[in-house]
């Protein structure tokens, strides 16, 4: 009965990753594991059921083929634990060896008991094996379930070859391994327990961005330059010209409803971005001496971009250049490559030479393309890139997304 | 009276431009309207105006170069602009006026009628004076400046550390922009009442008002009652 302590211990172990495969979370390895356990203390619950329940000879070589079998689960069991705890790609692969394994030592030899014993020195192997490449791909809890095969081969070994006196009985060998992938498991609990927190925490960062961004894009619309402005434009319009100042109004209304309705979102429809550009180069247009408009190619209606995304830099093209030309064009392009889509967009100047570029850098230009970097941060995860510069034509901007 | 405005905005500066006309009328003699920092310097130097309208936020950039320059000028600056929040710091460079926008004409009228004489004092918060010396633009701290006495068409303004400098601007519009601390006592002096140490009768109804240790000035006779009341509180 002194034995009756390992195979204890090993049944509450099985009862207890059982339970946390039902209750708290449905990984395969738990399973494994639990069945693992459960299928090394099977014999010894035989012999206890033997105490109490003495059945028939004639049940004796089921008892045999039962047993044989067990062994045969747990040969396959061990490895296939390690390789679901290791996250082993490729699974196919090793699972064709240990069917193989299964066939090798069927042949090897007649009876059942040595049959099992083969298959158990094969998974023995696979499982070192394992290991080690857990090992070399450096996986977290691999040097432990190192110690633990170990422990169990020399065990197994010993036990093997040393048929008539065992110094260690064999389930103490496999109880030390039990022992050291237990708290490989626990281990990878906690590491994954630190991950899921640390995704709750960065969708929690990437919410408060993104509440950042909506107001700052609403902010833009209620800067003073731009609302007291048009404000006063409003005012002379209504004691000089009514009906353009209902037209304004209108374009106004027009641009605060589209600004409503994308402020929220992560990607527009490139029709609706287009939109916003237009509308707010309608009101622009109202309030200074050139009619500003928009040249669009390149774009499919399938396309999606950050909110506000060209619109912001329009408006800094806007803002800090002079037009005097009856009419302004803005170029907008888009060209898709094999693995990437290219967007420029062309502000035109007028008095190229006398102009500093120096002066687009500083100053307020900073929130607005602050914005518009971390849109394309938001959107596109570090696979953006964003570079402007002077170009014949005026100013040029290229945003690259892949 | 040659106006010159400071706007990007088009139907803002036309706004400027139509309440200018009619609230001024016969007066202005020229408008003329920039639409950048640079034009408004070119304007400035070729037809040096006497009044500027000034927005401070031009095509993104900052107004402040070109209102430290022409604060240290001959003519008065009123800002007109959208950061209402900026007030404060124009008013320091002595401006006559900050009209936030959106601004009716009543607002501008109010404006341009601190240009008057008997328009009533500044509330002014001016901190200092722009000065021009050698090309080169100077802050004089106003708690420095003993008194300012009138040269013509110039100001001589008389330091606490004896020297003297020179301001374009007239004694009367310096006395628009100063604030309350500076008194008119006669037609050629704006005593810094800071420095008033007492007032000395030297002979009948004359009487000299001494600054510090060793300055007197003159106390012109209609200013008397005025200035013993203001001394008496």
């Amino acid at each position: 009965m002194k034995t009756t302590l390992p195979h204890g211990t090993l049944l509450v172990i099985a009862l207890f990753y059982l339970l946390l495969y039902i209750f708290y979370e449905r990984k395969v390895a738990f399973l494994l594991f639990s069945l693992l356990c459960l299928s090394e203390s099977l014999p010894f619950w035989n012999d206890w059921l033997r105490l109490f329940y003495r059945y028939t000879y004639d049940w004796y070589s089921f008892s045999i083929w039962a047993s044989t079998v067990n062994y045969y689960v747990l040969s396959l069991l061990l490895p296939a634990f390690l390789l679901q705890r290791f996250e082993f790609s490729h699974k196919y692969r090793w699972s064709f060896l240990l069917m193989g394994m299964v066939v090798i030592s069927w042949f090897l030899d007649p009876f059942p008991i040595n049959r099992a014993l083969y298959m158990l020195g094969g998974s023995v192997i696979i499982s070192f094996i394992i290991s080690i490449c857990a090992l070399l791909k450096k996986s977290r809890g691999s040097v432990l379930s190192m110690i633990g095969i170990s422990c169990y081969t020399l065990v197994y070994l010993e036990n093997t070859l040393n048929r008539e006196g065992k110094i260690i009985p064999y389930t103490f060998g496999f109880l030390a391994l039990i022992l050291c992938l237990l708290v490989s498991l626990t281990w990878q609990m906690r590491q994954e327990r630190r991950s899921r927190e640390k995704v709750i925490q960065d969708n929690a960062q990437l919410e408060a961005n993104k509440s950042r961004l909506q107001a700052e894009l609403l902010k833009s619309k209620i800067q003073p330059h731009f609302l007291m402005n048009t404000l006063t434009a409003l005012m002379e319009w209504f004691e000089t010209d009514p009906t353009v100042g209902s037209r304004f109004v209108d374009a106004l209304a027009r641009e605060f409803r589209i600004l409503s309705e994308v402020a929220d979102q992560t990607l527009i429809p490139i029709s609706k971005e287009i939109e916003t550009c237009r509308s707010f180069m309608e009101i622009m247009s109202f309030q200074q001496k050139t009619q500003y408009r928009l040249d669009v190619s390149g774009f499919e209606n399938t396309d999606q971009v950050p909110p506000l995304l060209f619109h912001t830099l329009i408006e800094n093209g806007i803002t800090h250049n002079e037009y005097s030309s009856d009419t302004t064009t803005f170029f907008l392009t888009k060209k898709e490559f094999k693995e990437s889509k290219r967007y420029t967009l062309i502000v035109p100047r007028e008095n190229i030479e006398q102009d500093k570029n120096v002066e687009y850098e500083s100053g307020k230009t900073g929130t607005g393309l602050a914005y518009v970097k971390a849109r394309l941060e938001e959107s596109f995860r570090g696979n953006w890139s964003f570079q402007h510069g002077p170009c014949e034509e005026g100013w040029k901007t290229v945003i690259i997304t892949t | 009276m040659r106006i010159l405005i400071v706007e990007d905005a088009k139907t803002v500066a036309n706004r400027i431009i139509r309440l200018t006309r009619e609230i001024l009328d016969t007066e202005i003699t020229d408008i003329q309207c920039a639409g950048s920092l640079d034009e408004a310097q070119d304007l400035i130097k070729k037809f040096p105006p006497d009044l500027l309208l000034l927005d401070l936020n031009l095509h993104g950039k900052d107004g402040y170069g070109l209102l430290e320059d022409t604060a240290s000028q001959s003519f008065h600056t009123i800002i007109i602009s959208a950061y209402s929040d900026q007030a404060i710091r124009a008013f320091e460079f002595g401006v006559l006026d900050f009209v936030p926008k959106p601004f009716s004409k009543e607002r501008l009228a109010h404006a341009f009628h601190r240009l008057k004489d008997d328009a009533t004092p500044a509330t002014a918060v001016t901190k200092f004076l722009v000065i021009r010396t050698c090309g080169k633009t100077e802050r004089i701290d106003l708690g420095n400046i003993l008194y300012v006495k009138a040269a013509g068409s110039y100001s001589e303004i008389y330091l606490n550390n004896g020297k003297c400098l020179t301001h374009c601007k007239t004694l009367h519009k310096l006395s628009q922009i100063l604030p309350s601390t500076f008194i008119r006592t006669h037609k050629s002096y704006l005593i810094n009442l800071k420095y008033f140490t007492q007032l000395e009768k030297i002979g009948d109804h004359k009487y000299i008002i001494e600054l510090g240790p060793s300055i007197s000035l003159p106390l012109s006779r209609n200013q008397l009652n005025k200035f013993k009341k203001l001394i008496s509180n």
